[in-house]
């Protein structure tokens, strides 16, 4: 494994990337030059050079900030230094997302709209496995359990991603990527506290295979999260507690050009199927790839994972799916001015599933098939001028092949800033709560609503424009316009109702976001949405149709400061502001979190996590009368490396 | 205005996060600007190399006058050795002008800071190893075997990255402190072997 690339030094794919450390929009830079890289490589501190880039191991290219697209990237840091003590905490670190919390442990999460704790326009894959629930085409966000340690960055693309990701990257891609075994040796204690949970992990790192010369590293982590209740406002407990238990493993090793990774998780969690807000779950999942990088440049992955996921939930989802998948990732060797990755694969999914007292699936038990085939071509017109044209086509069960294609240009302009426009098409595929879904009410006679028959894709074509200013160590920025035509969206008949594609519409947005490094230990982050949406239904559609679309505010800003006071102890403050909701109306707020940290010794990290620091409390998503406030937290955490 | 004094205290609280850190600017090293070009891992390899000297404590008597040389030696890894030639042509570490030595494994070290063993050569670090002991050398490896070996840092490439595991009691053997901002980096730190 050490020193492949070295081997063969003048191949064209040994391009290397710098992940500019300290910058919040920390993406890869590309290479330009490579003959002043000795005089500033030398000039690198020890952290700067551990965060280089040296060679990525899979087909599918790494987004890079000059990559057409609008990208922000998330990096394991970040969220160290974050106050985030889960997974969708951390996703509030990027500024193309729309976080609420809606109570103990779960979220609506989506980007670009569309938000809802049913949200089914984004696409999020754990190292490259897709998380979301064939129910109904979203996640469960209490499901995903990461431990926060094992992430090596968060990649968050807002806008559609379909050509490379597939159908339901509409409106982004969340692309959780989990650091290599390499990456965590040794012995790792991580435990937070306080009065409203706990999180408590640990981590071994070791190696294997040593005199066989493979170089295997492996870990092993386990991590319980306990959640108390939360509370309405008029001070009422919320029967959301819950405790989760998640064990993961990973082993990297290689053998020449060869790369393999073994990766596994599973979990087991909730307090009793009685409770709907902490219903009981478990799942577990395996997944194999097997990498080749190739001295002529070429190289090739192939991926393949089961994941088994239940979840019993007496009212709404009482379910049990088993995913199997298997993909191939392909980069060529083509002339120099085109960069082409072409890949195909197949998943299947068996969804069980048990009546509720609301939801009903019929048929019971469904198998679910996708397969696809896409080829990308990344083309150099000029030096400046990077054209890049791409087609998927992906079938599933319910409709058949639907197109993907997209369109990109990225021109960089003298002072290395760089504008790129987009055109796409993306589609969300149907899922059994489109299809084959009823809505059950004690004391109606009948279901209240029924899956469509005829619902089809919902269509989304979507034109893009952004700036990228000039990098630098400094100031780096980033400005996104977003005009997204949909068609055929979810909306059924009026009453009895049955889910048809009744509504239609558009959104136009801009995304914006920078960091300032003020000076060596000091850095300002800040981002900002804008969203407006115009979405109309038909005249015989179900009059809460244009509502069910997402409850989305229509701005959103953050700013986040990061410091070092000393050697020994970080303080980062981050403050964010949402804008009211319309439907149900959620008044606007502003909850600043913050995280004050010292480093008691190379091996021990001590912090205070307060989150919500000046608001004892407020709701982020649904009726307020109704709703979990969300309150201020504390926290005690302890990060120690055991020697 | 309940809500509109929250952001005020929000807004004084980031200033003075800000202000504290500008405050204990003036300790900090200068800033470096990150270089948005190409490397290999041998290239990252040869700047650690040369900037693990600033995060190492010698004893006195590791230099023979105040003006005397710092001196890198290479085993192996001719590539290496190469980019660090270029990499570190005057410059110094700690004051002392940098010297980088290309030696084969039956050569002996005596004079270097630093050495670093290349990959290749799994069957002779036993070998230099022994020979360095008790001497206030830096010995770093690239090889899975090496801090159990005696090495004091080992080169850990990961998938796309070039990290480094350390061993502080190693170091303290010989004489060597390694700094607390070493270790902070160290993807691992191993107890004694």
């Amino acid at each position: 494994m050490r020193n492949t690339q070295s081997e063969h030094p003048t191949t064209p794919r040994r391009t290397v990337r710098f992940t500019a450390l300290g910058l919040g929009l920390a993406g890869a830079l590309h290479a330009a030059c490579a003959q002043q890289t000795f005089a500033s490589l030398a000039d690198l501190s020890l952290e700067d050079l551990s965060n280089v880039r040296v060679t990525s191991v899979t087909g599918r290219p790494e987004v890079a900030q000059d990559a057409a697209a609008s990208i922000f990237v998330i990096r394991g840091e970040d969220i160290r230094r974050s106050a985030a003590t889960s997974l969708p905490e951390a996703l509030r670190l990027a500024p193309n997302l729309q976080v609420a919390r809606l109570n103990a442990g779960q979220y609506a999460i989506s980007a670009r709209g569309f938000n809802d704790s049913i949200g089914n326009k984004l696409l999020v894959l754990i190292d490259g496995r897709i998380v979301y629930s064939p129910l109904f085409s979203g996640v469960f966000w209490d499901a995903q359990g990461v431990m926060l340690e094992d992430i090596e960055r968060i990649e968050v693309i807002s806008g559609p991603g379909a050509t490379l990701w597939g159908a339901n990257a509409v409106n982004g891609v969340i692309n959780i990527i989990s650091k290599p075994a390499g990456d965590t040796q040794g012995t790792l204690v991580s435990a937070l506290a306080g009065p409203d949970g706990s999180v408590v992990s640990g981590r071994y790192g070791g190696t294997f295979g040593g005199s066989s010369g493979s170089d295997g590293r492996f870990r092993v982590d386990a991590t319980r999260r306990t959640r108390d209740n939360t509370q309405l406002r008029n001070g009422r407990e919320v029967a959301d507690a819950g405790t989760k238990d998640e064990i993961g493993m990973r082993a990297d090793w290689s053998d020449g050009s060869d790369r393999y990774a073994l990766i596994g998780n599973a979990y087991q969690g909730g307090r009793s199927s009685a409770r709907n807000l902490a219903p009981e779950m478990s799942g577990a999942n395996l997944q194999g790839t097997w990498g080749r990088q190739l001295s002529d440049g070429s190289n090739w992955s192939l991926r393949a994972y089961f994941d088994q996921a239940r979840r019993e939930d007496d009212f709404v989802y009482h379910e049990r799916t088993r995913t199997t998948s298997v993909e191939f990732d392909h980069v060529p060797v083509t002339p120099a001015a085109h960069k082409v990755i072409w890949g195909a694969g197949y998943r299947r999914s068996r969804s069980q599933t048990d009546p509720t007292l609301f939801f009903h699936f019929e048929p019971a038990t469904r198998d679910l098939n996708w397969s696809h085939v896409f080829l990308q071509d990344e083309i150099r017109v000029s030096d400046p001028l990077r054209v890049t044209l791409g087609l998927k086509l992906e079938s599933n069960s319910y409709t058949g092949v639907e197109r993907l294609p997209t369109l990109r240009a990225a021109y960089r302009l003298a002072d290395n800033s760089s504008v790129w426009a987009a055109l796409s098409r993306a589609v969300r595929a149907p899922a059994r709560l489109d299809r084959d879904f009823f809505l059950f009410i004690p004391g109606f006679p009948g279901p209240v609503i029924t899956g469509g028959p005829n619902f089809v894709s919902e269509v989304a074509n979507v034109a893009e424009f952004g700036y990228r200013g000039p990098t630098n160590a400094t100031l780096n920025y980033s400005l996104t316009a977003f005009h997204h035509e949909y068609d055929k969206l979810r909306a059924g008949h009026a009453a009895p109702t049955t889910i048809d594609n009744l509504a239609w519409g558009t959104t136009n947005g801009l995304e914006a976001w920078g960091s300032w490094r003020v000076s060596s230990v000091w850095q300002l982050s800040g981002g900002l949405l804008a969203l407006n949406k115009s979405l109309h239904a038909a005249a015989s559609a179900a009059l809460s149709s244009v509502a069910n679309l997402g409850n989305d505010p229509k701005s959103q800003w953050s700013l986040r400061s990061t410091s070092d006071l000393g050697r020994q102890v970080t303080l980062d403050v981050a403050v964010r502001h949402v804008s009211a909701l319309p439907q149900p109306a959620v008044p606007a707020y502003t909850a600043t979190d913050l995280r004050l940290a010292w480093q008691a010794s190379p091996l021990m990290e001590l912090a205070l996590i307060v989150q919500n620091l000046f608001d004892p409390g407020h709701a982020e998503f649904q009726a307020p009368a109704a709703a979990s406030e969300i309150p201020r937290s504390v926290f005690l955490s302890m990060r120690w490396r055991v020697l | 205005m309940r809500r509109r004094s929250r952001a005020w205290l929000a807004a004084g609280l980031l200033a003075l996060a800000g202000g504290a850190a500008a405050q204990s600017n003036a300790a900090a090293q200068a800033h470096v600007a990150t270089p948005a070009n190409a490397a290999t891992a041998d290239q990252v390899k040869a700047a650690y190399l040369y900037r693990f000297g600033a995060y190492v404590e010698w004893p006195p008597g590791a230099f023979a006058q105040p003006d005397a040389p710092f001196v890198l030696a290479v085993i192996g890894a001719e590539r290496v050795h190469t980019e660090l030639l270029a990499l570190a042509a005057g410059r110094t570490v700690q004051g002392h002008r940098v010297i980088v030595q290309h030696l084969t494994p039956r050569q002996t070290p005596i004079e270097a800071h630093l050495v670093f063993l290349g990959g290749d050569l799994r069957d002779d670090v036993a070998g230099v190893l022994t020979t360095l002991q008790g001497r206030p050398v830096l010995v770093v490896t690239d090889l899975i075997e090496g801090i159990p070996g005696g090495a004091m840092l080992n080169f850990v490439v990961t998938t796309d990255r070039v990290r480094f595991e350390a061993s502080p009691a190693a170091a303290e053997k010989a004489g060597l402190k390694m700094s607390s901002r070493l270790l902070t980096v160290a993807v691992r730190v191993v107890e004694a072997p």
